[in-house]
Formats: structure tokens, C-alpha cells, sequence
């Protein structure tokens, strides 16, 4: 037999096995009955092969009937992967959002003359580590909620992630109110990024439209904390470092479904 | 199959006990599963054949049965299924059940005749 048989292939192209080791497995098997079935038709003094085929593929039956029962069978594979590609995922975007802000809030101070050290106390690192996860979780979560649930709903996403987070926020809320607030403040962030994601402009539209939504919501949080004319100066990086990081986390996340999800029916 | 004597559901919900029960007498592979149906059925039992597989594959995955490679005739690789413990007291469960089954079906059928 040369190339794949065209039975298994439709074979699997319905069954999404996950892994490499299952589908070589079932195209091996598969191809071996069918040259069982082809010798045996053979035997029986059956010489053209157009008939041979034909008869074949009567008695193998419809492929992609065969292939959906496949893809029932190696479900719980596809699921285990694609949790583990979301906590990767999550684990991934919440550690780039952190180096990419991090790094540029050190660099801002240094430039401006702080020691970085001293400017950036393990208070403020707690807090701003809390926020920028729970926006990372916040957006990540809605992309999820909408590529497995309605994926043409995509601002019902928001809701269900709101109330999925809702006893989070509630729970934190009465042990530490401040970083309750915080989590909550990170959640609507995440529902404006989504938004914005959802509107689907184009790329360079998108990360202008996260700059100036992060850098009009730190300016106003910051000076009410603390006048100064400067203050939106200051703030600008590590609202353009934001930005920047909610642009790339969402892109890895569109490359995760693309290349590793989707390919696997998940 | 067109002609077939009986409707293709009753065989699809008992295709699990079949083949649980042809692999307690020896380990087989699908082709001769097939066959071995064939044969013991005096030809009745002909299904579309790839709908054995993910039967196969699935009642592996549950831990019923275990599968082996072996290379056979003309050097061919043939994936060889057989029962694990749990798979033989599965068949014998299933057969007493389907025993039970049939005897009550039977019994009324016979009162209606």
C-alpha cells in the first residue's frame, strides 16, 4: 500500500486523537484490517482492484462514523491536554505580564533617579503582582469562556467570568478588603481589554487602544493618591508595559488555540 | 449489510458482550474478531467492520482488555487484544445478564404465542 489508506485517513482526520502515538497506532491498525479484508477478497478469486476497493470500504463503512466514535473514545485525552495547555498558558502570560511590567517600572525609577529597590518596596510588588495576575486571569479566563462556551457570545464571557470570580472576590473581601478591591479592579481591566479584543481592530489599533485605556486608568488611580503634574509622565511606561503584555499574552493565547486546541477538536 | 435479519441497534448495544466474550476463549486481533463472530454466528453477525475498533479501544481504555503487537503471516504487525482479570469477571457478569435477559424475553414471548 503506498500513502496512507483514504479510509484512514478520513478515519482520522474525525477522530482528533491527541496524541502522535494513538494515531499512528489506529492508522496501523486500521490499514491492516483493510489489507486483511482486500487479501481475503483476493483469495476469493476477486482480481480487479476497483471492485476490491469498493468492497472494502462496504464492509469497513463510513469512515467518519468510525472516526466521531474514535474521537468519543480518546475524549478524556483531548481534555487533559487542553487543561494542561491552559494552566501552561496562564502560568506563562501571568510570568510575562509580571517581567515585562517589572522590568520596566525598575527601569522608569532608575531613570528617574530612584533606587529601584527602595522606590519598588515588597508591598507595592505584592499588590501590583495581585493585580497584574488577576487582569492576566481576568482576560485569559474570558478568552476561554467564550472559545469553549459561545463562541459567538463573546461579551457573555465577561459575565460568566465575573460570576466565576464573584466568591473569589467575596471571600478575599472579608479576610483583606484592599487586595479584594484590587482583584476586582484588575477584573473590570480584563473585562475592557476582552472588550476591546472582541472589537477586533487591527493590531497596532488594539495596543493603542490598551495604552491609552491603562495609562488614562494608572494616571487617575495615581493622582489621586499623589498630585503632581508628572504623574501621568511617570505612569506612562508601565502603562505602555501593560498594554504591551496584554497584547502578546492574548496573541500566545490565539497561537495556543490555533496550533494546539483546535487541531485537536478541543 | 441490506439484508439483514435483525435490526442493527440490538447488535450495536450487544457488541461490548460479543466481543468480551469471543476474546475469553483466546486473544485475537480485529480481522479474526470479525471472523470468529462470523463463524459462530453462521454469517449473521456481519457488521461494518471499522466500528469494532473504537468498541475495542475503548473497552482497552476502561482496563477490560490489554493489547499487544505481534508480527504474524507475511510479516505483518497485528495489534492483538485480550481479557484482563477485570475484563473476565466483565464478561461472565455480562453473559449472566444477557442469560437472564434473554430467559425473561423468551418467557414472554412463548406466553404470547
Amino acid at each position: 500500500m503506498t500513502g496512507p489508506n483514504p479510509l484512514v485517513a478520513k478515519v482520522l482526520a474525525q477522530a482528533h486523537l491527541a496524541r502522535a502515538c494513538h494515531r499512528d497506532e489506529v492508522a496501523e491498525e486500521l490499514a491492516g484490517h483493510l489489507q486483511d479484508l482486500a487479501d481475503d477478497a483476493r483469495a476469493r478469486g476477486l482480481g480487479d482492484e476497483d471492485e476490491i476497493a469498493r468492497i472494502t470500504a462496504a464492509r469497513f463503512g463510513d469512515p467518519d462514523l468510525v472516526g466521531r466514535a474514535f474521537s468519543r473514545v480518546y475524549r478524556r485525552d483531548r481534555l487533559l491536554i487542553a487543561t494542561a495547555a491552559l494552566a501552561g498558558l496562564a502560568l506563562a502570560s501571568v510570568i510575562l505580564m509580571w517581567a515585562l511590567v517589572f522590568v520596566v517600572q525598575a527601569w522608569a525609577s532608575a531613570s528617574l533617579g530612584f533606587v529601584p529597590t527602595q522606590s519598588m518596596s515588597p508591598e507595592h510588588l505584592d499588590r501590583e503582582a495581585l493585580l497584574l495576575g488577576a487582569l492576566t486571569l481576568g482576560y485569559l479566563g474570558m478568552f476561554v469562556c467564550s472559545r469553549f462556551t459561545a463562541r459567538h457570545q463573546q461579551f457573555r464571557a465577561i459575565a460568566v467570568t465575573t460570576l466565576a470570580a464573584l466568591p473569589f472576590i467575596g471571600g478575599l473581601a472579608l479576610w483583606r478588603p484592599v487586595p479584594a478591591m484590587l482583584v476586582a479592579a484588575a477584573l473590570g481591566a480584563a473585562a475592557v481589554v476582552w472588550a476591546l479584543e472582541c472589537c477586533r481592530p487591527s493590531a497596532i489599533v488594539r495596543l493603542g487602544g490598551l495604552v491609552a485605556f491603562f495609562w488614562v486608568a494608572g494616571g487617575l488611580a495615581h493622582t489621586r493618591m499623589a498630585a503632581g503634574g508628572d504623574v501621568w509622565l511617570t505612569v506612562l511606561p508601565t502603562c505602555a508595559a501593560i498594554a504591551l503584555a496584554c497584547h502578546c499574552t492574548m496573541a500566545l493565547a490565539h497561537f495556543f488555540d490555533r496550533r494546539l486546541l483546535a487541531p485537536r477538536a478541543v | 449489510m441490506e439484508d439483514e435479519p435483525f435490526d442493527r441497534e440490538l447488535l450495536k448495544g450487544s457488541i461490548g458482550l460479543l466481543i468480551l466474550r469471543l476474546l475469553s476463549s483466546r486473544d485475537m486481533y480485529g480481522y479474526e474478531i470479525i471472523l470468529e463472530a462470523s463463524r459462530r454466528s453462521d454469517d449473521v453477525f456481519r457488521f461494518k467492520e471499522g466500528t469494532l475498533y473504537p468498541a475495542l479501544h475503548h473497552l482497552e481504555r476502561q482496563g477490560y482488555l490489554r493489547s499487544y503487537w505481534q508480527t504474524g503471516q507475511n510479516n505483518r504487525r497485528r495489534k492483538y487484544y485480550g481479557l484482563t482479570a477485570s475484563g473476565r469477571r466483565l464478561a461472565e457478569r455480562r453473559h449472566r445478564e444477557w442469560l437472564h435477559f434473554t430467559r425473561a424475553i423468551n418467557a414472554v414471548l412463548a406466553e404470547e404465542s
